[in-house]
């Protein structure tokens, strides 16, 4: 590319030593050519680059956890507010009176800059209005993260469908929540502690992020997208507690806060902008956010799964069906919504169970069998033994997603419905997390997908690979999630890096 | 002379551009022997990018051709080729063997013809490995009816004492098959489960 800047340079000075009119014929083909054999180049160059340029995915409770600076914070907010653990991954705390999930977390990073955000899903027992609230971790330009409540100006159904115009004309509210020490009750009256809080009006602007299938804990948008929230330029202003006095209104930028609460000390403001944990927001730096919906938004298939394996009916037919490994035919039971399980029939001198796919029924459980003697020989006299291929088969897939077609039909909860093998060299199992609408089995030719399925485990050695390399290129629905349950009662998701090797996350 | 000049060196400058956009084939990073693949796959050993799994020692050869026998009054043609595919999967060549197929019924009534379906067809027969004393080779097989159970592995030897003869037969695989897709149950199979003995034509 910068060869062919320098070979124009070059051209220019050729071009100032030609004399006559025949010249400019040479001179123009020259023009034409180079400009011909680097326009691609150029063109390359000029691509216009989108901004802002985000990465999303989302991280599990582990994965929350093993970032320090948001460890921290987190932890620092249950001991000082009085906060109680409700189980894993769920925080109540007493004076915001809200519930925090950190099971599943919407991260935000900024490709460009290398700013990011934890997106905390946040409930109320007594919410004041519809309007959707999430807490956020933002990080400042100062690296530290800055905590607050978002409200957002739609509540959740609407913003099921809502477009872009409508999402633009929406207020965003940030109110600044300081999890370290409380700065901002500081010089209130007894008993108004804890009630003031520092709100922020910023231009807002929303766009669309590519959802990544390998790292989504929820439904992703219409093309695989979803919104994300850019909010520069904020004004500080106050917001509850305390008196009327002041405006309560100050530019934030400089950073330094607008106007008091109700005191009525304007511009003193309690963010410091020489400090690094606790400056606000004002004007330099900026806010992104993403939307967490609701438990159903984050619903976590780990904790499913666990809820499975910890039912003693499953564990009874799990246990027996560990006995049929060593079978020549497939062995499983399906399951209703009533938690009954039914024996699957295997055809009369065949190799293959029978399922139909009941309007109640959700999921199944089935044994792969280990390789086995085929009863032949060969010219040696040693018996000829046959592989099966231990990992969801294409059937099963398909199976996987008319469940949970039917699923959809029936009202039965999607993070319900599960396809689970059983071998000696592991138990998987198939959960969904994605947008039902994006499920078309019409596209699915099973004879192809047989074929292609064999050649995937014939290319790649490794089984996890061969699989969700062949469920990314071929059947193509984002949100089908593989997890591997190992003997020892670990759960781990499997999912392919960028660079191809398999990602392995413990849920437990 | 000058002008010839300017030209050629705009000529070599333009073809210069247009070869950055070309991207030569990555080279062969390692061999690996037909007869040791089955080790890598049963112990999930990496084969690196660019490999190619390689009849070293010409254990196809011998299954190259076109053999015949009957089975349950019915003829039966396999037409075996060696080929070498890349994979489009990921970068890697395989030599491996590709069977078509005729059946025909006592009264000549053709019962499937997959002879000449082109490469690209699921109903080509795909190789898959050679077992570990190289005696027998299995290939991978699916049917017109294989979301009903037609489908599973052929495995292939030529006899050591007569390399005009071939035993063959289908082991089909066992499979979850929905009922609504399958009303009439598991389909027949129309290949031998078997063993068929085959003489090379």
């Amino acid at each position: 590319m910068y060869n062919c800047i320098d070979i124009n340079t070059t051209l220019t000075g050729m071009k100032q030593k030609i004399n006559g009119l025949g010249h400019g014929f040479f001179i123009t083909l020259l023009g034409l050519l180079v400009f011909s054999g680097c326009q691609e180049d150029m063109n390359d160059e000029a691509a216009p680059i989108a901004n802002p340029s985000y990465s999303f995915k989302v991280l599990n409770h582990e994965q929350v956890f093993s970032q320090p600076q948001i460890a921290e914070k987190l932890i620092k907010f249950k001991a000082l507010q009085a906060a109680n653990v409700l189980g894993r991954g769920t925080v109540y705390n007493e004076e915001y009176d809200f519930t925090i999930n950190t099971d599943v977390v919407k991260y935000l990073y900024n490709t460009q800059t290398g700013q990011d955000s934890y997106n905390f899903y946040i409930s109320r027992d007594n919410p004041p209005d519809s309007y959707l609230e999430n807490l956020v971790l933002n990080l400042n330009e100062y690296g530290k993260y800055e905590a607050y409540i978002v409200k957002y100006g739609f509540s959740k159904e609407e913003f099921a469908t809502i477009d872009e115009a409508t999402l633009n004309s929406k207020n965003t509210q940030y109110t600044a929540i300081d999890f370290d020490i409380s700065t901002l009750n500081m010089g209130l009256p007894e008993g108004d502690e804890g009630r003031v809080s520092m709100d922020l009006v910023c231009v807002e602007l929303w766009t669309l992020v590519h959802c990544d299938e390998g790292d989504m804990g929820h439904p992703c948008g219409p093309d695989g997208m979803v919104w994300s929230l850019t909010s520069n330029d904020c004004t500080w202003i106050s917001s509850g507690g305390g008196g009327s006095n002041g405006d309560g209104t100050g530019t934030g930028d400089s950073g330094t806060g607008g106007g008091g609460g109700g005191n009525g000390d304007p511009g003193e403001g309690d963010y410091d902008p020489e400090d690094p944990d606790n400056h606000g927001n004002g004007g330099n730096g900026s806010i992104i956010t993403i939307p967490v919906l609701d438990e159903e938004d984050i619903e976590d298939p780990c904790t499913n799964i666990q809820n499975q394996i910890n039912n003693e009916d499953y564990d009874d037919i799990k246990e027996e069906l560990n006995n049929n490994f060593n079978l020549q035919e497939e062995t499983g039971y399906s399951q209703s919504t009533d938690g009954i399980f039914t024996n699957l029939d295997v055809y009369p001198n065949g190799h293959s169970l029978s399922i139909p796919v009941l309007t109640n029924m959700v999921g199944f459980i089935h044994v792969h069998t280990k390789e086995y003697e085929t009863g032949k020989f060969d010219s040696e006299g040693n018996p000829i033994i046959t592989i099966p291929i231990k990992m969801p088969s294409p059937n099963d897939i398909i199976t996987f997603l008319k469940l949970l077609l039917n699923a959809e039909d029936n009202d039965i909860p999607l993070k319900d419905i599960y396809v689970t093998i059983l071998s000696n060299t592991g138990n998987y199992t198939l959960r969904f997390t994605g947008d039902i609408n994006d499920i078309n089995i019409e596209n699915l030719n099973p004879n192809n997908l047989k074929i292609e399925f064999k050649k995937y485990f014939k290319d790649f050695n490794n089984k996890e690979k061969a699989f969700l390399n062949f469920l990314k290129d071929k059947i193509s629905i984002n949100g089908i999630s593989l997890y591997k349950i190992k003997n020892n009662g670990i759960i781990q998701k499997k999912s392919l890096k960028t660079n191809g090797q398999i990602d392995t996350q413990n849920c437990n | 002379m000058k002008k010839l000049s300017i030209f050629v060196i705009a000529m070599l400058l333009f073809i210069s551009c247009k070869a950055q956009n070309i991207i030569p084939p990555d080279p062969i990073t390692e061999i690996i022997p037909i007869e040791n693949y089955l080790n890598y796959w049963e112990n999930e050993i990496e084969i690196p990018d660019n490999a190619y799994i390689k009849d070293v020692n010409n254990l196809l050869n011998k299954y190259i051709g076109t053999w015949s026998g009957t089975y349950n009054n019915k003829t039966y043609e396999f037409f075996i080729q060696k080929i070498t595919r890349e994979s489009d999967i990921r970068p890697l060549i395989f030599d491996e063997l590709v069977i078509r197929y005729r059946i025909t019924a006592s009264d000549n009534t053709i019962l499937e013809d997959t002879s000449n379906l082109p490469d690209s067809s699921p109903f080509i027969v795909n190789g898959w490995y050679i077992t570990n004393n190289n005696r027998v080779y299995v290939l991978n097989y699916v049917g017109e009816e294989a979301e009903c159970g037609q489908e599973g592995n052929i495995f292939i030897e030529v006899s050591p004492t007569n390399l005009n003869q071939m035993k063959l037969f289908l082991q089909p695989t066992g499979d979850i098959i929905l009922l609504e897709d399958c009303p009439l149950g598991e389909a027949q199979q129309l290949l031998p489960i078997n063993s068929i003995v085959l003489d090379k034509q």
